[in-house]
């Protein structure tokens, strides 16, 4: 039974390891060999510890009994130099749940896995922590650092997709790419900078910086903080692990390290061959840049330039929107006014009101196209907006699905509600005191392509005749909703009911 | 400036035309002598505060929200509630503008004008 004694937990009470290690080989020679080696060729990570209590009794450290080669190799440290020492010896300022969660396996005797950083090595590390009796715990565990960071940097650049996608200003996007980079590469500060004319002067508004680093914002001159603003202006990304080794920036050192800048990437913006601002990534300690990071930071530059100067052209067509907007309607006033004046003496006044008439039908219809960018205009509203007009709210009722038209579609079927509308209170329903006009509209499929019907329905007026005469408005009214025709009217004894139908492709046209 | 001076006997209520583009300048100019107004037109916001700061018988504002200038339309009406509480305003512009932007007692004629409604509505704020 004494072969046993090497593995017992009492073995911690040896005096040295390698009087335990001889003991063993003497009582157990093949057995401990055979294990031994097989502890040291394994590629994996492999920690037995033993937990420390306080006084109280509570567990507040542990030691390294044994580790292996890989351990080494894991955590860049000589496995000899850590064999009897704490973890919180060997690593001061460890996250504590590198002793708690090991503590619970001691305490509760269950098995825990894990994935977790050591903040001070910037390493992750997945692995296993399972109770080896007493006071003991194994642990069997990978450095998973370049996949966790890997994932971060697609979960940072599927982020950036989604919050671009929302409708934000140009300042806002930049500061959501800066806190994405910041967030994700765990450094001190990211922001941008706009470089001036001169190709010199840079100014940083604002940018992102972890707690407690601080800010880049103000105006600065390139040249001042080393000879790599050369490297900018030429477009070409910069990458410097530390700055004071760095032949570009030995010299400039203490000035960068002044902004807390001892390692940097910078990523040129070049917009028709000019570096017109760069991305900056700063931290206050050196840093091994790896390649997958600086194709990262690439990355979020390029999405962000993209989603930024596609806000400018948004931005500014709107502006020319509103400003064409603005010269439309001042030209149909112009016209309207023209025409009144010039017409004043014309002693018929019907024909010049319904010019007129037309004109704000017109307009009424552009300014809800113009609601929409001029892509757009929905049916509904396009009624309400005409009829309204025309008449009281009580007398007409709207009723059918949500339709939007494109820009012709809202233009006609504006103007041909309010031909019907003026019809109607000239000979039809509304224009007696109770008549009333219905406007139903649906969406038809029976013939294969949907199209749209539009039904003005007028009742309660007095009888109708069908008009002898064609004038301006009844060829309108025929011209239909997309200019082709499918327009019927028929001249019921009840009232009118003017049918019209359209394609939808035709209807929803740009 | 074709106005009188404000210590001048004036029979005619004034109203301030603020408008950039000349010939609708002239039919803004047509609607207030219309309402039997006497009209004084400027082409920018600031030269409407100067006006305004310089005569005392305005009484109604007939302002384009749109009128170019550093100073923007809805910022000048804003100015002028202030500034000038009994102030009447007539307002138009390209868009009808956020009815809540624009203060009390003003009233917004979109474009074309219904020159009927145009000018009853300056007549009855200059009476």
């Amino acid at each position: 039974m004494g072969g046993q004694r090497g593995s017992s937990p009492s073995r911690a009470t040896s005096p040295s390891r390698s009087r335990s290690r001889s003991a063993s080989r003497r009582a157990r020679p093949i057995g401990e060999a055979h294990w031994r080696g097989l502890f040291e060729r394994l590629s994996e990570g492999f920690v037995v510890g033993e937990v420390v209590r306080n006084s109280a009794g509570c567990i507040t450290d542990w030691r390294y009994v044994d580790v292996n080669s890989a351990w080494g190799r894991l955590v860049g440290i000589v496995p000899t130099e850590v064999v009897g020492r704490t973890i919180r010896e060997v690593f001061p300022g460890i996250e504590d749940a590198w002793v708690d969660e090991f503590a619970d396996v001691v305490e509760t005797g269950e098995a825990v896995t894990f994935i977790r950083q050591v903040g001070t090595l910037a390493r992750w590390y997945e692995g296993r922590a399972f109770p080896l009796g007493s006071e003991r715990f194994g642990v069997i565990f990978l450095e998973v650092t370049e996949r966790v960071q890997a994932d971060a940097r697609r979960s940072g650049l599927l982020e950036l997709g989604e919050r671009l996608r929302a409708n934000i200003g140009t300042d806002a996007i930049a500061m959501v790419a800066a806190a994405i980079l910041g967030r994700v590469l765990g450094v001190g500060r990211v922001g941008y900078g706009t470089i001036g004319s001169d190709g010199d002067s840079l100014v940083v508004e604002e940018d992102w910086t972890a707690t407690g680093f601080p800010t880049l914002a103000g105006p600065y001159r390139m040249d001042d903080y080393g000879l790599y603003a050369e490297d900018l202006r030429k477009g070409r990304t910069v990458v410097i692990p530390d700055v004071r080794e760095d032949p570009r920036t030995a010299a400039s050192a203490a000035t960068l390290e002044a902004v807390s800048a001892r390692t940097l990437v910078n990523v040129p913006i070049v917009e028709k061959g000019r570096t017109v601002a760069v991305l900056y990534v700063n931290d206050d300690r050196p840093r091994a840049w790896g390649e997958p990071e600086v194709a990262f930071v690439r990355q979020i530059a390029e999405l962000t330039r993209q989603a930024v100067e596609r806000r400018r052209a948004e931005e500014r067509q709107d502006l020319l929107n509103h400003e064409l907007s603005h010269r439309l309607k001042n030209t149909m006033a112009m016209v309207v006014s023209i025409a009144h004046q010039t017409l004043r003496s014309v002693p018929e006044r019907e024909p010049v009101e319904a010019f007129q008439k037309r004109i704000q039908a017109l307009a009424s219809a552009h300014d809800l196209l113009l609601r929409k960018d001029w892509t757009a205009a929905d049916l509904r509203t396009v009624c309400r907006e005409v009829l309204g007009n025309a008449v009281e709210a009580r007398r007409f009722t709207l009723d059918g699905p949500n339709v939007s038209l494109g820009p012709s579609a809202a233009l006609s079927a504006s103007l041909l509600l309010h031909e019907l509308a003026t019809n109607a209170a000239k000979y039809g329903s509304l224009s007696g005191e109770e008549g009333q006009v219905e406007l139903r509209w649906w969406i038809d499929g029976a013939t294969g392509e949907p199209g749209l019907v539009l039904q003005w329905r007028e009742h309660g007026g007095p009888p109708v005749t069908a008009p002898t005469r064609r004038g301006f408005g009844s060829r309108l009214i025929r011209t239909g909703l997309v200019g082709t025709g499918e327009v019927d009217v028929t001249y019921d004894r009840g009232g009118v009911i003017a049918v019209m139908r359209a394609p939808m492709v035709e209807v929803q046209r740009l | 400036m074709t106005a009188r001076q404000p210590d001048g006997a004036n029979p005619k209520p004034v109203v301030l035309v603020l408008q950039d583009e000349p010939i609708l300048a002239g039919i803004m100019r047509d609607f207030v002598e219309e309402a039997g107004c006497e009209a004084v037109v400027v082409r920018t916001a600031e030269a409407a505060v100067r006006t305004l700061e310089w005569r005392t018988d305005i009484r109604v504002v007939f302002a384009d929200l749109d009128v170019r200038g550093s100073t923007t339309g809805l910022k000048l009406i804003a100015m002028i509630r202030e500034r000038w509480p009994p102030i009447e305003l007539v307002l138009t512009g390209a868009l009808t503008p956020d009815l809540d932007a624009i203060p009390a007692r003003g009233v917004f004629c979109d474009k074309p004008f219904r020159e009927n409604k145009v000018i009853s509505t300056i007549r009855s704020f200059a009476a």
